[in-house]
Parts: structure tokens; sequence; C-alpha cells
């Protein structure tokens, strides 16, 4: 009985190294944002749209990691790439993130979110499915 | 409770040990130079006691800039363009972001949990944020 116990007791513990182990080592693994090298045409400032987030908006990325579109967050067409129209934030930073993270901007087509630019790779992430978005 | 004020001295050294000493933001700043209009500045700091033992070197675009220290900070002063912030514990993280003429950016680094020892990771944060939590950090750029 007591040779038992302690093989329980044993047991334990090791259940809960492993668990530690395993969580710890999925969380260092994220998937790596998949990205693809893309051409920003600038836009006008003066011509340039202006767009605020209608509702609370909860984005997954394929990475696994979530964003969040603020209601009522503010976004400014900074240009184009063939995916869609880019809008930066206007009010705050955006970024997403995966094995890294990275500034982004949104890239909206048919007012829906498709993807993502990012500013500091000139890169193009695409999301795994286009996201509705509602404005004001 | 001898052993209990020894465990407490035991647990604050431990966490104290690697925690930035130096100005505060508030001392540094009016010593910070001009930028230029095609030079942007990049604050880099981490406000927690978690992890203070480490204490990673941090590169932009490759180069070592600065050590990162628990509740310390510095700042690199950069040409505008496309930059890459990047630091190794046991796994290598970064975090890429533009950077324009006269603007400042704010990037912060936490320690989080590994598999050995922790990892570093780093948020590209808001003026609002970042001034915010510079307020309670020491310049640290070594």
């Amino acid at each position: 009985m007591i040779y038992r116990r302690g093989l329980g007791a044993v047991g334990s513990v090791g259940r809960w190294v492993t668990l530690l182990l395993v969580s710890a080592t999925l969380m260092g693994c994220a998937a790596e944002i998949v990205r693809m090298p893309t051409t920003l045409s600038q836009a006008d400032p003066a011509t340039a749209r202006r767009i605020e987030i209608g509702a609370l908006t909860t984005i997954e990325l394929a990475s696994g990691f979530q964003r969040t579109l603020l209601s009522g967050s503010r976004w400014r067409q900074v240009g184009t790439v063939t995916q869609g129209e880019v809008f930066r934030s206007e009010d705050s930073v955006f970024s997403i993130a995966g094995a890294n993270t990275h500034e982004a901007y949104l890239v909206i087509n048919d007012e829906r979110l498709v993807g993502f630019y990012l500013p500091g790779e000139r890169a193009y992430s695409a999301l795994p499915a286009p996201l509705p978005l509602r404005f004001r | 409770m001898n052993w209990l004020r020894a465990f407490l001295i035991a647990v604050i050294s431990i966490l104290a040990t690697g925690c930035a000493t130096g100005p505060s933001f508030n001392d540094m700043k009016s010593k910070m130079p001009a930028l230029g209009k095609d030079t942007g500045r990049v604050f880099i700091y981490r406000d927690s006691s978690f992890g203070a033992a480490m204490q990673p070197q941090i590169a932009i675009n490759g180069k070592t800039v600065g050590t990162s220290r628990a509740n310390g900070f510095f700042f690199v002063d950069l040409p505008a363009g496309e930059h890459r912030v990047s630091a190794s514990t046991e796994v290598e993280r970064s975090l890429t972001f533009a950077l324009e003429g006269g603007q400042t950016r704010y990037v912060r680094a936490y320690i989080s949990f590994g598999l050995v020892v922790g990892r570093i990771n780093f948020d590209l944060v808001n003026a609002e944020a970042g001034e915010a939590a510079l307020a309670g950090l020491a310049y640290s750029p070594e």
C-alpha cells in the first residue's frame, strides 16, 4: 500500500512536470506568420479614405493568436496593394503575432478584411478567410 | 520567524538581481538629443521584474544596440525606414516595424516561460502606454 501510494505521488508529480513542459513547449512553438513580398502604392493624403470600425471585431490569425479591432478605432488609408486598400491605425499601433511580432496595417477589399500589410517588411500576410467589417 | 525573514530576504534578493539601475526617464528626457528630420527614435524597455536574471542583448537589424534589463530602458536613434528588433534566449524572437523621420516608437520587451529558460518577446506599444511605462524605469544602455 505504501509502495503504491509512493508510486502514485511520483506519477502525480510526473504528470504535472510533463504538463508544464508540454505547455512551455507549445507556448514557444507558435507558427510563424506566412507572408509574401508586395509593393505598396502610396495614397494621395488629400484624397485618402478614413474609416471607423463600427463594432468590436475579433480576428483569428492563422498562427493561432487573436487580435481585436476596437469599436470606434480610426484608420487612414495609406495606399493600395494588389489584395486591397491599406489602412493604418490613426489612434494606436497595431501588430500581428506568431513566432514573431510584426507591425501591421489592415488590407480591406469590398468591406472585408482580407489580410495585413507589414510595413517593416514590405510584405503581405493573408487572413485564413476574409472577415466582414462594419464601419460607422 | 527568523527563517521567514531569511526566506523573504532571499526572494527579494533574487528578484532584485539583474534589475536596471540608472537615471530615470524624466531625468534623461532633457538630455536626449533632438531628432533630425530623417531620423526616428526607438525606446526599448522592460517593465517587469519577471525573469530579471535574464539580460539578453538586443539587436536592431542584426547589430547589437543594448542589453534588456528588468525595469530598465534605453533608446536608439535610427534612420527612417524598416527595422527589425531581435534578441535570443533559448529561441530568437523579433519585431518588425516602420519608422518615420521625427517619429518615436516604443518597444516593450518581456520574458515568458520557456522550456529550459525564459523566452524574450516584443510588443509594439502606442506612445501613451510607452511613455507611461518609461516614467517608472531606469536608463540602462549597456
